[in-house]
């Protein structure tokens, strides 16, 4: 009947839409709980006429009256509630950083005091959630991803004064994935413009900066890999991971050229980029819906395979090379996929079978390996796990379910060190441990 | 026991359904995104009770944001004097249908936003809504004559369009 008042072309829920709509939940609750509270305080306060007692101070979250209240741009120090951070970083047991959704904003927060509180370092940044973003000290930052821009292009922003301002680094037209080891940084960069509908496969290149992102210049040679150039966020399907300044490794996941589906590609430099050599892919071929590769050292790597997704579980396999990625072995599985071929995974077990561990991985950081034998793991839609055993068993961390985590949402898992570590729910909360035991939940 | 349905899995489904409410309502993408996003943000913190069936409460939320949000529009319009800028041709359509939404009884109203501002079939509303096929019929029936009355009151297209069906 009212067909004609439709929109033509309604607008896609993104994963930037749900942030959006989790950040103002987590105000309508804390408006909420802030409505209760006044009520208590009245309560206290009337009681404390009648018996003599003087009840004062506000309630804690008067706090954030201006983030809650003010719609357009924040002023720079205005405190951030720790309910509505996106993904957090830090550098160091102390400084730490962190992408809020505010109204139409993506902005920048920081906090000084270990994620206790947050307050605003850039109201308005140059990248719209969901983005990547990394900081190598407390003043060096990286910002990419994020919805492509009309032509298709990605950029990377660079900041040296701790995120308050940014400026647009020289490479394009797609950086995939960066990062920085102290000031040499290094960038990934797809050769094609990202588009609406499926493409050919698309070379990479290396871009290393040694001056903290300010000068760039091509590496040595460029990794033998491809991306797919229709996919429509940049950072799903190409992963850097550096293991020293010279070390490191390429993943890509990418359909290639005659081949049905997707498969998951390999490379490795030791020498800055300079000359590239692959490596085996572990994932089978069942395992189609995205990888993801972690590393405690030079030698010892970390390979999550992910099927597809499915009423909140997915097929997963977990491999593990103690020699840089040439032989690889199966140390724990999901949902007892068989396989191509007839063989089985089932006996593997050990990884949980809810949430999705890739591709909806935001910057690759729900997989935190922090020696041989111990990670941390926080699947998208479920809860946090732990695994001490190298990964073949993993149990859910009942100090954060305790600490009140209902994890359910997206988020990231990152650790400082071996003790420090963080874990913020999307629109929901951040909680610390400096133990590496036991867990707090931060702030309002 | 099933596992819950999950917010961030039906996301994409609900967000569609209260956009497109909205949208009839308001005509501009940018209110009907913001009442969207509202919708949704309230229906999260009302997960653990609306998981089941949350489509019917969404369909209502998002309408009476719209009418509000189109409400104050109107008064801001009024006390300005500025026509509001919007690029799309139905705005006066929109305007009557939402006044004469609003002067439906609560119950009408009700069953005219579920049974044809979402386009859901008798059944499903009488099911969301906890009466019979019957009842929703006659609401509809009812409701629908109301909204004709006052759309053809303004002579707008969508008092010709009003047929009761099904």
């Amino acid at each position: 009947m009212f067909e004609h008042l439709d929109d033509p072309a309604p607008p896609e829920a993104t994963a930037r839409t749900l942030g959006a709509v989790l950040a103002r939940a987590a105000r309508l609750r804390r408006r909420r709980a802030t409505s209760a509270l006044g009520g208590v305080v009245v309560g206290a306060l009337a009681l404390g006429v009648v018996i003599g007692v003087v009840v004062s101070g506000p309630p804690r979250s008067q706090t954030f009256a201006a983030f809650e209240s003010e719609s357009g741009l924040l002023a720079t120090g205005t405190p951030v509630p720790s309910s509505d951070l996106a993904s957090v970083v830090f550098v160091g047991d102390l400084h730490g950083f962190a992408l809020v959704v505010h109204g139409t904003q993506t902005l920048l927060a920081v906090s000084v005091d270990g994620g206790d509180t947050w307050t605003v370092a850039d109201p308005s940044l140059p990248v719209s959630f969901p983005a990547q973003f990394e900081f190598s000290d407390t003043g060096h930052g990286y910002l990419w991803g994020g919805p492509p821009s009309a032509t298709g292009t990605v950029a990377l922003w660079v900041t040296s004064d701790g995120g308050r301002s940014w400026a647009r680094a020289g490479l394009g037209p797609v950086v995939s994935d960066v990062s920085a080891v102290g000031p040499d940084v290094w960038a990934v960069v797809g050769t094609c413009p990202i588009r609406p509908l499926a493409g050919p496969a698309c070379p990479v290149v290396l871009e290393v900066s040694t001056d903290n992102g300010q000068t760039w210049t091509g590496a040595g040679a460029a990794p033998p890999l491809s991306e797919n150039a229709e996919v429509t966020v940049s950072d799903e399907n190409i992963e850097l991971a550096r293991i020293t300044r010279a070390r490191a490794y390429v993943l890509t996941f990418a359909a290639e050229a005659g081949a049905p589906g997707v498969t998951g590609s390999l490379t490795y430099t030791a020498d800055g980029g300079q000359t590239w050599a692959s490596r085996p892919d572990p994932c089978p071929p069942y395992f189609d819906f995205g990888e993801q590769i972690a590393a405690s050292g030079t030698a010892d790597l970390w390979m999550i395979c992910a099927s597809q997704a499915s009423a909140g579980t997915q097929a997963k396999a977990l491999y593990r090379s103690s020699d840089g990625g040439a032989q690889w072995s199966l140390a724990a599985a999901a949902n007892a996929p068989v396989l191509t071929g007839g063989s089985v995974l089932g006996a593997a077990g050990g990884l949980p079978t809810g949430g999705y561990v890739t591709p909806y991985s935001l910057g690759h950081e729900n997989l935190a390996v922090l020696s041989a034998t111990g990670a941390w793991l926080f699947p998208d839609r479920s809860g946090v796990y732990e695994t001490t055993d190298g990964g073949k068993t993993w149990g859910v961390v009942a100090g954060l379910v305790e600490a009140g985590l209902v994890a359910g949402g997206t988020g990231n898992v990152v650790f400082a060190d071996a003790t420090h570590g963080w874990v913020c729910e999307t629109g929901t909360g951040l909680w610390r441990t400096t133990d590496g035991r036991n867990w707090q939940r931060l702030g309002q | 026991m099933a596992e819950a349905v999950r917010f961030e899995e039906v996301f994409p489904d609900l967000y569609r359904l209260a956009y497109r409410v909205s949208f009839r309502v308001l005509g501009d993408r940018g209110d009907a995104e913001d009442v969207a996003q509202e919708a949704l943000a309230r229906t999260h913190v009302r997960w653990a009770r609306l998981c089941d069936r949350p489509e019917g409460w969404i369909v209502r939320v998002a309408t009476n944001l719209a009418i509000d949000r189109l409400r104050r529009r109107g008064r801001t319009t009024e006390s300005t004097g500025e026509p509001v800028a919007l690029v799309e041709t139905h705005l006066s359509e929109r305007i009557d249908l939402a006044r004469a939404l609003r002067r439906l009884s609560r119950r009408q109203r009700e069953v005219v936003v579920l049974r044809y501002l979402a386009d859901w079939p008798e059944l499903e509303v009488a099911d969301a809504l906890g009466c019979t096929p019957g009842t929703v019929k006659s609401h509809a029936s009812r409701g629908l004559a109301q909204l004709r009355h006052h759309l053809e009151d303004k002579g707008v297209r969508g008092g010709d369009d009003v047929r009761a069906s099904g």
